[in-house]
Order: C-alpha cells, then structure tokens, then sequence
C-alpha cells in the first residue's frame, strides 16, 4: 500500500488507462495499435492499482487459463481466417485491398477478434508475469 | 541522418551501460538502451519524409504511394514483443538473485560460485 | 484418407515445427489439470515430430530441395512483379536441404533421447520443465529450417529465452546467476545479428536468404553486415573469444538440458555456416572469411582444452570439451572455406568440409552421452565435484561403460566415432597446413589426458562408504540409445558419410540448389 496521493491518482486514472487500452485493441485493424500494444495499456493499468493499493490477490491460476484461452481462440481465429484471407495477401501488391464497409469499426472479417484474442492473452500474461515478480519465483 | 546519430548513441550508451555498470538492472537497462537503439533503425529504413501510417483508410485518396513501409514496422514489433519477454526474463532472473545474495551488485554475485 | 496423407506430406517442413509448439501449450493446459499427462503428451509430440523430421530427410535425399511458402495455397506463387518490372519475393518461406536437414535428424535424436532421460530426472512436481523444453526444441527445428533471416532471429531468440529458463528449472541457488549472465549475452548476440540483417534489408528490400544471395553486391556495407553476423553468431556457437556463458550456462543447468544445449549452440553453427556458404556464399571473398574461422577454431580448440583441465567440477569440464570440439567443426569447414573453388578443394578441402560437418553429429552424440553419464553421477551422489566422488563402478557399471564410450569417443580413439571424423580433418588439415593439423591432434591428446583424469578419479577406488541411489531404467535407456548410435557411427563411418554427410557438404558447396528456389528471379 503507498501514500494516499499515489492511491488516488491511480484511482482516478485508472479507468483512463483501461479505456485507452480497449480503445486500442478494439480499433487494431483501423489505426496504428492493436492486440499486443493495448494489452500491454490494460495490463499496465492493472499493474498500476496493484503497485498502488498492495492488492495481489487475483487468482494467478484464473489469469493463466484465461490467458490460454485467448491463445486458443487466438490459434482458432487464424485457422478460420486463412481460409478467406488469402486472395486478399496475394492482391496487396495490385491494390490495396478492402473488404465490406472500410474505415468502420466492424470490418476487415476476422482481424479484430484476432486482435480482440491478442490484447486479452497479452493483459493477462504481463499481469502473471507482475503477480510472479511480486512473489519473487 | 540524425536518426542514425541517435541510433548509434543509443547503442554507445546501452553497451557503456554493460560493460561498466555494477549494479544488475543498470545492465537489464542498457539491454533495452541497445533494444531501442536497432528498433529506431529497423523504423528508420522504411520511414519516408512526411509520409502516412500505412492504414489504407488512413491515407488521403491517391497519396497511397507516401504511405511508409509497414514490413520494418511489423518486424520492430516482433522485436520489441522478443524484448518484452527477454526483459521481463532477466528482471526475474535479478530478483532470484537479489533473494539469494541480498544485492544486486555484479561484484557481489558469483560468491556462491566460488565454494 | 488419401488426401490427409497427402496433405501431411505436403506440409512435413511447417509440421516438424509446429507439433513441439502446439504440443508445449498443449501440455501447459494439461499441467493444470492433471499433471500425470504431461509426460506422455510431451513424449508424443517429440515423437511427431521426430517421425516428421525423418519423413523430411527421405523427402530431400530423394527429392532435393524443398521449400514451403508460410500462408500460402499455391506455393509456386512466391514472389509479385513490381511496376518496375523486379520481381520481389514476398513470402516467409521454410527451406530445407541436406545441410538443414542432417541437422534436423541431429535435433529429432536427441530431443527423443533426452526426453526419455527427463522422465524421472526431472521431479514431478515440476511440470514447467516439459513445455519450456519443446518451444526450444520448436526453436531449433526453426533455425534449420527456415529461410528467412528475419525468422532466424526470431528463432535464436526462442531458443536462448526457453534456454534460459531451463537453466533454473532445477537449481534456484546458482543457477539464476547463470542464466542472467546466459540471457545478457545471447541478447547482445541476438540484436548484433539483428543489426546485420537490418543492413541487408536496408540495401535489397528484402529478407529471403535466397533472393539475398543473388542479389548482394559485396558493398561497404554489406561487409559490415557479415562481420555483424559473424560476430553473433559466433558468440551464440560458444566460440573461443565470446565463450564465456558457456561453462556456466552448460555447468548449471540439469544435465539433459546441457546435452540439448549441445544441439542449440549447433544450430548457430548451423546458421553460422548458412551465412558464409548460402547468404555470402556468392559474393565473398573466401579465403578472409575461411582464415577468420580457422583462427576462431584453433583458438576455440586450444583456450577450451587447456581451461578444461584444472577444472573440478564435472559439468564444467565438460563445457569446457564442448567449446574445444566446436573449434573441430570450425577448422574443418574454414579449410574447406578458404580453398572453395580452387582445384585444391577437390583435393583435401571437400574432406575437410566433410570431416567438420561428419564432426558435428559425432560431437552432439558423445558430448550429449557426457552429459547424461554426468546427470547421472549428481542424479545418485547428488555432487558434481570431482573430489567428492570415487569408486563409482562398483555401484554403477552400466553408466561407467556408457562414460568409457562417450570418453574414448571425445578423445578420438579408433572404434569409436570420434575417431571418424576426426581422421578425415587431421588428414585434410595436414594436407593444407602441417602446423594445424599437429595443434589438433595436441589437442585430442590433451583431452585424452583430461578425460582420463575423470575416469580415474570419479569411478575408480575404493568402494565408497555411502551406497549412491540407484539410475532408473529410462535414464539408462537413453544412454543406451547413444552409445549404440555412437558404436554404429563408429563401425560404419562410410556408410553414414555416403549417405548423410556428402549430400550436407554438396547442398553448401552448390550454392544454386539452395538459391534455385526463386529460380524465375
């Protein structure tokens, strides 16, 4: 636990972090970001209240099997996405390619779920790895 | 040209930082000084003057050409993920250290070594 | 039906890769519900891939070259036209030909065999050990097979973080020393290389190893990239100048790690090799580059011997061994470097090339035996200190026999394998440069002496007072499984040159199979 102002700002921050780091992952496939980076925000921010607040009590066990569960979906995802995804790598050269409504958030088939699974797997690994720092083994 | 300036301090300062600091995560620090170092190079070879992120909706119509290389991007993104983990491994590596020495001085370390 | 089989014979290369990795997550699930599946999934997805690595080794000794384009339904479709007319390969491709493929049969040996030793070397409680254990077999698999030098960083660092790990997978004391000092200096070797490869593309636009050879010029700055990428993969390899992680990091860890450890330094011998003779191996000037890895062998080769005698503890010596032997492997593949393309290559230079590459396999079986024989001495005195521990026959006469065959073979004594290899480099040498080939016939002597001092004094003497804890079958298993392998390497020399060996210096030497591969560029 650390000093009232640490606490508070952090309180307050918090959410912001959070958000920017859905915010990210969410809009992977429209601006430059995606699953790793804004993973990497929603872990940080997790870090954060943790460091802050002395709370290590998040089960490391729930966070590594949702960690694997969005490896698996992960692996899943790209299975059914290079089913369809290949003629749209073969043409990338002639044109850029772009599938049904460009630019919006719900586009570009599979890869923002991908992106999704990513920025979940990468929230909950950098968390464990925080968590087993903390308990130092 | 100043990139390559900064890439080449960065990399000069990551390698003083190993071969002349004690202290273990001054050499973990120097690690990513060095990290960061190749990454702004591998950025800088795909970089075009005033270019765009190369996002197709991003891009204003017909300026396609000015969109910046994304393979070196995708590459320095791997690299910096390979750097997470290789961070995050050698951080652990100087707390189990740090709780059997009860230091992280690289003078000290290497005593259990010796008997 | 018939489609699956084809479908599995179509994609062996990716396959031999991907089975270890899926396998690792698949038994880090596992391990979380029951932990007595570990070692079975571990075991069958080894076995996997090993079966696929040898269905990859028929399919090149008989086919030639062969090449997988990543994400891709038409692999001839490798490369686009550009507007200007080039055409530019745009795909990560995997490749295979004998060279890399002699290396995965190294790797498919002795992942298996150190598997079957882990059983009850490794406690079972610790379940970490197995899926860290396959990403880095996954990660050696890459390293020889792909054909992207961007994927090959990629690989190197797989290999040395889950190399890493295993190190402090038994050993929380001393270990994480190792480790650090492991991890800190194949980070520094890793991004060298990164460098290097980030100068290349920089110049050619593009990653491919095959594209690059035919189109390096042999600028200013491609030299730079060469000496980048010998300098790190040469510390990756454990040669002499950057050798120190290598006693530590081979001394500390569990001793089936330190044999599979052999095999991943190997690899970046491998890459080492893939760099002088597939990448540069158009443009260079080949007697610099063949000096430079004579000097590093020789060096390797005299430094690792002569460090290797005063020390006490087992796993050390050993480690010390390794780095002598590599210097084997780079003298004899630098001699044949350096007359490449002279009418003296027909000479000697392709049975010093021979030699060295033969010396490869040689050196992962007998040095991986060495250490499974030292694994097994902590495994029942619980030490690795040589004056701790004497009269060990009288206990342990399987693993005694097993430590005579792994030492004779080291050392270079006629039945065994050792002696094989090392035959063809002494004489090759001698035909190049008398005063190299005596330093390595000093050098074998010098191991001799060295190895004898083991023998005599850790299972020699005096009953000991404390009865040792008995070797459990599996681990005397795998032991076996070498020792004959190194018996029949050293019975039938010729066979095994014929077959393995020659197809490895030819797909060096012919750098156009290698580079055939974008044969429209």
């Amino acid at each position: 636990m650390m000093s009232r102002i640490v606490r508070d700002v952090s309180r307050l921050t918090f959410p912001l972090f959070a958000m920017f780091g859905f915010y990210l992952v969410a809009h992977g496939h429209l601006t430059p970001g995606g699953g790793f980076q804004g993973g990497a925000i929603i872990a940080s921010s997790i870090a954060m209240i943790m460091v802050a607040y002395g709370i290590y009590g998040l089960k490391e066990k729930l966070l590594s099997i949702s960690e694997l569960a969005g490896l698996f979906s992960f692996l899943i995802l790209v299975y059914f996405g290079s089913h369809f995804a290949h003629s749209a790598v073969e043409e990338w050269f002639k044109l850029p390619v772009v599938g049904p409504n460009a630019g919006h958030l719900i586009s570009a088939g599979v890869i923002p779920l991908m992106s999704i699974a990513v920025g979940f797997e990468v929230a909950c690994g950098i968390s464990i790895i925080v968590i087993a720092m903390r308990k130092g083994d | 040209m100043l990139v390559y300036i900064t890439v080449a301090l960065l990399i000069a300062f990551g390698l003083y930082a190993i071969m002349f600091k004690k202290n273990l995560i001054k050499i973990v620090i120097g690690i990513n000084l060095i990290e960061a170092g190749v990454n702004l190079f591998l950025i800088s070879l795909g970089y075009i003057q005033g270019g765009y992120a190369p996002i197709y909706t991003l891009a204003p119509e017909g300026l396609w050409k000015n969109m910046v290389l994304p393979t070196p991007q995708a590459l320095t993104l791997t690299s910096i993920v390979i750097g997470l983990a290789t961070t995050a491994l050698m951080l652990s590596f100087v707390i189990m250290i740090y709780k059997n020495y009860k230091t992280v001085s690289s003078k000290e370390v290497g005593r259990l070594l010796s008997d | 039906m018939i489609d699956l089989v084809a479908l599995l014979l179509d994609n062996t290369l990716s396959l031999i890769i991907v089975t270890p990795l899926m396998g690792a997550f698949v038994t880090e699930l596992v391990a979380r519900i029951n932990k007595k599946w570990v070692f079975p999934l571990a075991l069958i997805s080894i076995l996997v891939s090993s079966s696929f690595a040898f269905l990859l080794a028929s399919q090149v000794y008989s086919g030639g070259v062969v090449s997988r384009a990543i994400e891709s339904d038409n692999p001839a479709k490798l490369t686009v036209s550009l507007p200007s007319g080039s055409l530019l390969p745009i795909r990560i491709i995997l490749e295979a030909d004998g060279m890399s493929v002699l290396m995965a049969i190294i790797v498919a040996i002795m992942s298996l065999v150190v598997i079957i030793y882990s059983r009850k070397f490794i406690r079972k409680k610790l379940t970490l050990f197995y899926p860290l254990f396959l990403i880095m077999v996954s990660g050696t698999y890459g390293m020889m097979l792909t054909g992207d030098l961007f994927n090959l960083f990629v690989f190197i660092e797989i290999v040395s973080i889950s190399g890493a790990g295993l190190i402090t997978a038994l050993d929380r004391k001393r270990a994480p020393d190792s480790a650090f000092k492991f991890l800190v200096m194949s980070t520094i070797g890793a991004l060298i290389i990164l460098t290097g490869i980030g100068l290349l593309y920089g110049q050619y636009d593009s990653l491919n190893i095959a594209f690059l050879a035919k189109s390096i010029h042999w600028t200013f700055l491609d030299k730079v990239a060469f000496a980048l990428m010998l300098a790190g993969l040469a510390m990756k390899a454990g040669s002499v100048p950057m050798h120190m992680w290598v006693p530590d990091a081979y001394g500390d860890s569990p001793a089936p790690v330190s044999a599979f450890f052999v095999v991943g330094s190997q690899a970046s011998l491998y890459a080492l090799f893939r760099i002088c003779f597939s990448l540069f191996g158009l443009s260079l000037n080949y007697v610099t580059a063949g000096w430079i890895l004579i000097i590093l062998g020789v060096l390797s080769m005299f430094v690792g011997v002569t460090m290797a005698l005063p020390q006490k503890d087992i796993k050390r010596l050993m480690a010390f061994h390794a780095v002598s032997q590599t210097g084997y492997m780079l003298l004899g593949v630098g001699v044949g470097l350096t007359v490449l393309g002279t009418p003296a290559f027909a000479a000697f230079g392709f049975k010093a090339m021979e030699g060295g590459i033969f010396h490869v396999i040689n050196h992962a079986l007998y040095k991986g035996l060495l250490f499974l024989t030292a694994g097994a001495i902590f495994y029942a005195t619980g030490t690795r200190k040589l004056n701790d521990i004497r009269g060990l026959a009288h206990y342990m006469p399987w693993t005694t026999v097993f430590f005579m065959v792994g030492a004779f073979s080291i050392a270079g004594l006629p039945p065994f394998n050792g002696f094989a290899s090392k035959i063809l480099i002494y004489e090759s040498v001698y035909a190049f440069n008398p005063v190299l080939s005596a330093i390595a016939m000093l050098v074998s002597i010098l191991t001799l002496a060295s190895f004898i001092k083991v023998f005599y004094s850790a299972f020699l003497g005096p009953k000991p007072s404390k009865k040792p804890k008995r070797i459990p079958h599996s681990m005397l298993l795998a032991m076996l499984l070498l020792t004959l392998l190194i018996l029949f390497f050293g019975l039938f020399p010729e066979l095994i040159i014929n077959n393995l060996i020659k197809p490895a210096v030819m797909a060096l030497v012919n750098v156009s199979a290698y580079v055939g591969v974008f044969s429209g560029v």
